[in-house]
């Protein structure tokens, strides 16, 4: 496989030890990811370093080399497990705010073929719809099931984002 | 103040040319003799200084009086606050200084083209304006060389429809002690917690000498005002900012104070990489911040929410009257904090208000 670390990586990760970096290659070596990755990655990582003063190798742990080393896992999956994991580490309340609302999402029992996105991070406030239908009786059937829910308190908590406050009730979460 | 810094003093001052004639210019020189001067053209100056040790004098050529670059007012709240610019720059070096990323002339530049700048208060002839010198520079930080409060606060005392605000972290007061302020001046500052204070403001007074400094200015008869501006958020934060607050609230008598804001920490990406270069021990960028709809990066909501909620109850059990605002947030954030949205222009009227019903 063609495979390089791009110089503004390399700059970046240039002030750490040895080890250190050859822990980014051998990750980088393994998973072959694009630029861009590459910059979330080594972003992720360098914040975890300097957030809880770990070693790279710390973070690139038993975990990661564990999904990293075992070969019935095809590449590209591998590299979203890893990245995912890394994003679970450096953003730990995001992580935690997602699940929750996908847990949430899921008590509601909302129909088949229909999906709320909450707003991007949270930030910009607009909800999404996504509704799948095949005809008019189910799409009439759909927004009826819908309108039930959208009386009942689970969803005014659930989009009034009442919820949030419950994310400082887990311990260990600072930052 | 907690690293040294006591009086700032230049280690040498470039005069532009261009205002070497100024009678202001040549006020504030009168102060610096013992300093190696220099004149220069004024277009020599670009971008090829990068020290805080070099005081530069010149002319500001666009306007003074402007409106508060504030972020994108289509999603987030405006105060429509409105800035005078009466200098880039100061001699503190907190981390997280907005200003590392703004400016291209890290120098302290201060404008003496007073003239120009008066001229343009003059023609406001109608609204009611608060505005403030702290959002380029600290307004007072070189007060004892420069003397402007004394010639701004007794013109802003004479003017029925404009406040002024001197907002500082230093503590160079004393030019403030004699003037007829008309409760026209609010003098504020910039209040953080004692960790914060300590490793991120680099040269600045700390907490409690800030806080004499408004108390004396609060016996002097000004309104007094703070800003809990960046609000970092860390471990053992809740803590420290309610020790913050019971010690404004020992040093402030809450009937004096014109308002207090809180905004948490929030910056253009390309400061991270600044901080990162500057400050290598700093850890203020590693929190949860998102990447924003203004382009900026923000704590994650829920962190801002939480940390506005608490801090505006520990100032409610001292000051339940007192005006407490958000500084560049999102309506839903302003609901959840206050139960209210300000509707367009009703900031700006809840801040005015404070002047108009004393």
């Amino acid at each position: 496989m063609s495979f390089k670390i791009f110089p503004d990586i390399l700059k970046q990760i240039a002030s750490l030890s040895d080890k250190e970096r050859e822990k980014i290659h051998v990750l980088f070596t393994e998973l072959g990811p694009s630029y861009s990755l590459q910059k979330e990655i080594v972003e992720y990582i360098l914040d975890i370093r300097g957030r809880d003063k770990v070693s790279v190798e710390e973070i690139i742990n038993q975990k990661i080399e564990k999904t990293l080393n075992n070969y019935n896992i095809p590449r590209e999956k591998k590299l979203n497990q890893i990245r995912a994991y890394l994003r679970q580490v450096r953003f730990p309340l995001l992580f935690t705010a997602e699940e929750i609302f996908r847990s949430k999402l899921k008590s509601l029992n909302l129909p088949s073929g229909c999906d709320i996105i909450p707003p991007l991070y949270w930030e910009d406030g607009e909800y999404k719809l996504k509704l799948n239908f095949k005809n008019a009786i189910e799409f009439s059937e759909k927004l009826q099931q819908l309108f039930k829910i959208s009386q009942t308190k689970a969803w005014q908590e659930l989009i009034g984002e009442q919820w949030f406050e419950t994310l400082f009730s887990s311990k260990g979460i600072h930052r | 103040m907690n690293n040294g810094l006591k009086r700032y003093f230049p280690q040498k001052v470039f005069i532009d040319k261009s205002v070497i004639n100024l009678s202001y210019t040549q006020e504030i020189l009168s102060r610096l003799s013992h300093i190696p001067q220099q004149i220069v053209l004024s277009d020599k100056s670009n971008g090829s200084i990068y020290d805080k040790h070099i005081l530069y004098l010149t002319k500001n050529k666009g306007r003074f009086f402007r409106p508060c670059p504030c972020t994108n007012k289509k999603f987030y709240l405006s105060c429509e606050y409105r800035i005078l610019e009466v200098g880039t720059n100061c001699a503190f070096d907190c981390s997280y200084c907005i200003l590392q990323s703004y400016l291209n002339k890290p120098f302290i530049q201060i404008y003496t083209n007073l003239k120009d700048l008066f001229r343009e208060l003059d023609n406001i002839k109608t609204g009611f304006y608060r505005i403030g010198t702290g959002e380029l520079t600290d307004s007072l930080f070189c007060d004892h060389i420069t003397h402007l409060s004394k010639k701004l606060v007794p013109y802003f005392a004479k003017r029925d429809n404009l406040i002024l605000e001197l907002k500082t972290k230093s503590t160079v007061i004393e030019n403030l002690s004699q003037l007829g302020h008309n409760r026209h001046t609010v003098v504020s500052w910039s209040l953080n917690t004692e960790k914060i204070t300590f490793q991120e403001e680099h040269g600045a007074p700390n907490l409690i000498e800030r806080l004499k400094a408004a108390a004396k200015c609060q016996k002097w008869g000004y309104w007094v005002g703070f800003h809990f501006d960046p609000i970092i958020y860390y471990p053992g934060w809740e803590e420290d900012y309610k020790k913050t607050i019971d010690w404004l609230f020992k040093y402030i008598q809450p009937e004096g104070i014109a308002w207090i804001s809180l905004g948490s920490f929030r910056f253009m990406p390309r400061l991270k990489h600044i901080i990162k270069r500057r400050f290598p021990q700093s850890d203020i960028i590693y929190g949860e911040f998102i990447p924003a709809i203004d382009g900026k990066r923000r704590y994650f909501k829920p962190i801002r929410i939480h940390v506005y909620r608490k801090i505006l109850s520990w100032i409610r059990e001292y000051a339940p009257n007192v005006v407490v605002y958000l500084c560049m947030e999102l309506p839903d954030v302003w609901e959840r904090v206050f139960g209210f949205i300000p509707d367009k222009g009703k900031l700006k009227e809840m801040l005015d208000d404070v002047f108009k019903s004393s």
